[in-house]
């Protein structure tokens, strides 16, 4: 039985089930924490739908631009996200090339495309179970937070290669928009009530 | 005599925060819950939880301290050489320019992750000692938001990535805050296992 059959809603703060007062409207307060408590987050799917479009803006920039430029006495060059990993390939540092390029590349793509799929899905009937898409989103908000690891790569960097003019390490531009694109993915998945998938009708 | 079996077990109503599944289960109950409907965890295991996350909690935020301000790393390349710390490298992302960037950074890698320690060891001796202390909910919804946010874990790796990357050119040494950086790391990965919202709060009962 769901909460919503049993009339009643969940209290996300403090997890405590609440029963539902008949009077509709207005805001319910939960008696255990002193929380604002909703059946569903208010809004969630307009919420996800502009913060998963907003992700997919900024992560333009945030590849086109460079992220980090390293100024030597002779010459200065500008890396962006993935030219950061071709030069870890080339030097042959596989395994980290690999790991900057699924944290900064694969993983944001992958997190915007699910919650565009997992939107969609609840429009249009699929194939997969509903089980099966909660697993994706946790799985999502697992790995969501592991795209910002160029980050503070950039910020050592730029930290620790500091030397005047023989060599230095400088941020750039496309950082900010990266780090932009993270957040607002992370905050498209926590805007996102998977109840809503077990909430359609004649489904198990 | 008739003191005995006075402590009746009361029943917890709580939901499945990913499917919306009711669950009701013994507020003694110390077993781990997972949802029958869509498989997620609607409570963690409960034994020794509170004691493991109170140990854990507290001594990676007092590790915290000296980590931040130790060198992580030290690099020279021909006669000069800079060491660098998590705040000051922070430092040097707001003098390039990218003061938004060293500010999610300072509060994603520093400000939360402390926070998160600091209230989970709160609400987790909360649990232990079986009484809500004060500002208990307030500790509650904070570690809950913290929880969310934190990103000390993916800072340590970061900082890995820069050795690999800055190998080549320079020599590199690592110092005493890395170290530290990797404990802090651990413990609280632990806490993170162990921490459980809805499990603690019923442990603190419902009382001052
Ligand atoms: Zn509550
Ligand atoms: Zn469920």
């Amino acid at each position: 039985m769901t909460d919503i059959e049993m009339n009643a809603a969940l209290c996300l703060s403090c997890r405590q089930l609440i029963d539902m007062p008949d009077t509709d409207g207005g805001e319910i307060i939960c008696p255990v924490c002193g929380s604002p408590v909703h059946q569903r987050r208010k809004n969630s799917l307009q919420k996800t739908l502009a913060l998963t479009l907003t992700a997919l803006l900024l992560y333009i920039p945030a590849n086109v631009l460079p992220v980090m430029t390293i100024e030597t006495f002779a010459d200065t060059s500008a890396n962006t996200i993935l030219g950061g990993v071709g030069e870890l390939f080339n030097n042959k540092m596989y395994f980290i090339a690999a790991v900057v390029f699924v944290a900064s590349f694969v993983v944001p793509l992958f997190k915007i495309g699910s919650i565009l799929y997992l939107l969609t899905a609840l429009r249009v009937r699929d194939k997969l179970p509903n089980a099966a898409k909660t697993r994706l989103f946790h799985l999502i908000e697992l790995i969501g937070k592991w795209s910002m690891l160029d980050i503070y790569v950039i910020t050592i960097m730029a930290g620790l290669v500091n030397m005047g003019f023989l060599i230095q390490i400088k941020g750039g531009a496309g950082a900010t928009f990266f780090a932009a694109t993270v957040i607002a993915t992370m905050l498209a998945s926590k805007s996102f009530d998977t109840r809503l998938i077990w909430d359609k009708k004649g489904e198990k | 005599m008739f003191m005995e079996n006075l402590t009746v077990t009361a029943k917890v109503f709580t939901a499945c925060a990913a499917c919306g599944e009711a669950v009701v289960f013994e507020s003694n109950s110390e077993e781990k819950i997972i949802c029958t409907r869509c498989g997620s965890t609607v409570k963690k295991h409960g034994r020794n939880s509170a004691l493991f996350v109170t140990a854990f909690s507290i001594s990676a935020f007092m590790l915290f301290v000296p980590a931040l301000l130790y060198p992580v790393l030290d690099i020279s390349v021909s006669s000069l050489s800079s060491s660098a710390t998590v705040l000051g490298s922070i430092k040097a992302l707001y003098e390039e320019g990218l003061g938004a960037v060293g500010l999610l950074v300072l509060l994603t890698s520093v400000i939360v992750p402390m926070g998160f320690l600091l209230t989970c060891f709160y609400v987790a001796v909360s649990a232990l000692l079986r009484r809500r202390l004060p500002m208990f909910i307030p500790a509650m919804r904070l570690a809950n938001f913290f929880q969310e946010w934190h990103m000390a874990d993916v800072f340590l790796v970061g900082i890995l990535v820069s050795i690999v990357k800055l190998i080549d050119m320079s020599e590199l040494t690592f110092d005493y805050g890395i170290y530290l950086l990797m404990l802090v790391c651990t413990f609280t990965a632990i806490t993170e296992v162990y921490y459980d919202t809805l499990l603690f709060r019923i442990k603190a009962g419902n009382y001052d």
